[in-house]
């Protein structure tokens, strides 16, 4: 069972994309902050991380810098999943080696368990 | 100084138009002055060129379609090439006299100005090679002669053109000399002087009649060659055209054949007269253009550098840049708090559209639904609240007098805390409002709906922005206004936010961190409503981060 780790402080947000990966069949967990997502990060080892980029306490760009610089986690892909579609973010978040940036009122929640699916290579 | 510059800046199209101004004198006058001179010699020699054309080759053309009529055959009747010479010295004082001769050297015709003559047998003129030569198809011209009544004379031998190749009879015309050289003295130019040369090179005809005698021959000089051989105008200025005159000066000439027959007109003058003109009109054209430039670079760095100089200029460039960040900011605040809520609604129908709805229990499915109802009203709150800003901020916003209306102030507040102090206990908060017993009415003017949303949002913001610790609402008035305090133990505004805290879109640094959802239009809102109330002032006290915060409403009693 996959891994997927969603960072994302809203908890209506966390849910819409929490089930169908739940019906898919990935193994999910949601941390509502960037210390919090980072530290789960780095305990749980997840096969996919969903960043979301402001959050609350640490904005999610750290966060993505943090992950890269960390031997557990530095290979885990890294999906930026935001509402802030400006293009510095998104140069930001490729430089600093994001696999993905998703624009949340585009990608509908099915939509990201089959691009999930995809960056993870699952049939 | 300021205001120079800002004269100075402010008539940049004025400057503009200098820079046009010489740019088009240079296209209007320099350049043509620049080319006028080498022209003006080609004119000249062109002129002469034409008129020779049309004055001898043209009226001999003419009287030979007289003659052949349209077969281009000359079929010998006296009678008609009669009236066609005789047409033709009647016509064109230049010619004195014309015959038609046979290729033998017999004339076939001779007229002169007095009538048709009896034809004479030109024995001698078949060693005239201008006879010869215009047998072999090449006009040309004779030596000059004097008549019997002393005038100059010279004959012109005109081959006329025949079907096929053959020519068997040639036109022996005899000139005036004193006429043609009316032609190449008409043109004024200076010390300058025309000449023409026959397509041998042979001066024909030069102002200075002894000339005509000498018949020079030019043939070797490159302009001439030039002349022949392009068959188009040679200008002189390539090193190879200058020579010296008979006074030993540096000439320049331009050269010019005539059209078919191609005699070369040339345009002599002294170099130094010829580009004179030329050589003014080159510094003339440096003068503007470097003037030009420099006035374009003038401009050109002072949208840059000068014009930040001035204080008006710094305003409006502030202004702008307030602009650009406010619209960049309204942007990021748009994309983040007017999608989140979207993305939840779009994303949980895609749920419901899809069935995966139907694969939940009902308590998820009811969570779900009350996501949707949960940002809706936010999304709802936050497009209020950017609607009512942007009203604010198109029309001056002013309570006018229809819509100004008494408001009790204290029992507006009494039920505005009693909503609020259900959300602070929600939060674990102290909420305050010592004077809830007080029932006697506080009396100001204004908007009641406007004026309840304004101090619903300062207290909402000090329970939003509160952790732990209280919240307390205080009423007091002195003699002219009521006073309405909300404090709060919460974050505190730090000191660096603190002058731009009622701007539109702007928030704290901390706020930011506490409550990601804010619009950054709460307070710009309360401002303007506060203001627009009679004797309306807010304003607030922080001693800076986590040291809460105190806003102060001021609002003047109604007498």
């Amino acid at each position: 069972m996959k891994k997927v780790l969603l960072i994302e402080d809203d908890p209506e947000q966390i849910a819409i994309y929490r089930i169908p990966l739940e019906l898919a069949g990935f193994d999910i967990m949601a941390e509502s902050g960037g210390k919090d997502g980072l530290a789960r990060a780095i305990g749980w080892e997840p096969d996919i991380i969903l960043l979301d980029i402001i959050m609350e306490d640490v904005d999610g760009m750290a966060v993505l810098r943090q992950l890269k610089s960390y031997k557990k986690t530095k290979d885990i892909p890294v999906v930026i999943l935001t509402n802030v579609s400006v293009k510095e973010n998104m140069e930001q978040a490729k430089s600093l080696g994001a696999a993905a940036f998703w624009e949340k009122t585009r990608v509908m929640p099915q939509e990201i368990v089959e691009r999930c699916k995809k960056i993870l290579s699952i049939p | 100084m300021a205001d120079i510059r800002t004269i100075f800046l402010g008539k940049r199209s004025f400057f503009v138009l200098i820079v046009l101004g010489l740019s088009v004198i240079n296209a209007i006058w320099v350049i043509p002055t620049l080319r006028s001179t080498r022209v003006s010699a080609s004119v000249f020699a062109l002129t002469i060129a034409e008129r020779i054309q049309s004055e001898i080759n043209g009226s001999l053309e003419t009287a030979l379609n007289e003659t052949t009529g349209v077969s281009r055959e000359v079929v010998v009747e006296p009678q008609r090439i009669n009236t066609a010479f005789s047409n033709l010295l009647l016509r064109n004082p230049i010619f004195k006299s014309v015959a038609l001769v046979s290729q033998s050297g017999r004339e076939l015709v001779r007229v002169d100005s007095s009538g048709p003559l009896p034809p004479e047998k030109f024995i001698d003129q078949l060693r005239n090679p201008s006879l010869y030569l215009a047998l072999q198809g090449t006009p040309k011209f004779g030596l000059p002669v004097i008549s019997s009544n002393g005038e100059l004379h010279m004959t012109l031998a005109v081959p006329v053109p025949k079907k096929g190749e053959f020519i068997d009879k040639v036109i022996i015309a005899e000139l005036n000399v004193q006429n043609l050289l009316s032609i190449i003295r008409s043109p004024k130019i200076g010390q300058g002087h025309v000449y023409v040369l026959d397509r041998d090179g042979i001066e024909i005809l030069h102002p200075d009649i002894t000339r005509i005698t000498q018949r020079q021959n030019f043939s070797t000089r490159a302009i001439v060659k030039k002349v022949f051989v392009d068959g188009a105008i040679a200008d002189g200025l390539a090193p190879d055209d200058r020579y010296a005159n008979e006074n030993g000066e540096d000439t320049f000439t331009v050269g010019m054949p005539t059209p078919v027959v191609k005699w070369g007109v040339f345009v002599e003058q002294p170099r130094a007269q010829a580009l004179a003109g030329e050589r003014q009109a080159i510094i003339l054209a440096i003068i503007t253009s470097l003037l030009a430039i420099i006035i374009f670079l003038v401009i050109a760095f002072s949208t840059v550098k000068l014009r930040a100089m001035t204080m008006r200029d710094i305003q409006q460039i502030e202004k702008i840049e307030k602009l650009v960040k406010a619209r960049s900011e309204f942007l990021y605040v748009a994309s983040h708090q007017l999608r989140t809520p979207v993305s939840v609604l779009t994303g949980t129908l895609s749920l419901l559209q899809e069935g995966t709805l139907d694969q939940l229990s009902a308590e998820k499915r009811k969570s779900l639904i009350n996501g949707i109802f949960i940002k809706s009203k936010k999304l709802t709150h936050i497009i209020n609240d950017i609607l009512q800003a942007s009203e604010m901020d198109i029309v001056d916003f002013k309570l006018s007098g229809q819509i100004v209306q008494p408001i009790d102030v204290r029992g507006m507040i009494a039920r505005i805390c009693a909503d609020s102090k259900e959300e602070a206990e929600k939060k674990h908060l102290l909420f305050e409002y010592p004077h809830a017993a007080s029932t006697a009415p506080l009396i100001v003017l204004g908007q009641e709906r406007y004026l309840e949303q304004a101090i619903l949002n300062l207290i909402d913001n000090a329970i939003k922005y509160t952790t732990r610790g209280f919240v307390r609402v205080e009423l007091a008035e002195n003699t002219g206004s009521v006073i309405i305090k909300v404090r709060d133990s919460g974050i505190g505004i730090p000191l660096d936010d603190q002058p731009k805290m009622f701007e539109k879109f702007k928030r704290a640094k901390n706020a930011e961190n506490v409550y990601t959802d804010g619009s950054g239009l709460g307070l710009f809102i309360v401002k303007k409503v506060i203001e627009a109330h009679p004797g309306g002032r807010v304003y607030f006290e922080s001693a800076g981060e986590n040291k809460g915060a105190t806003f102060t409403v001021e609002i003047a009693k109604s007498q």
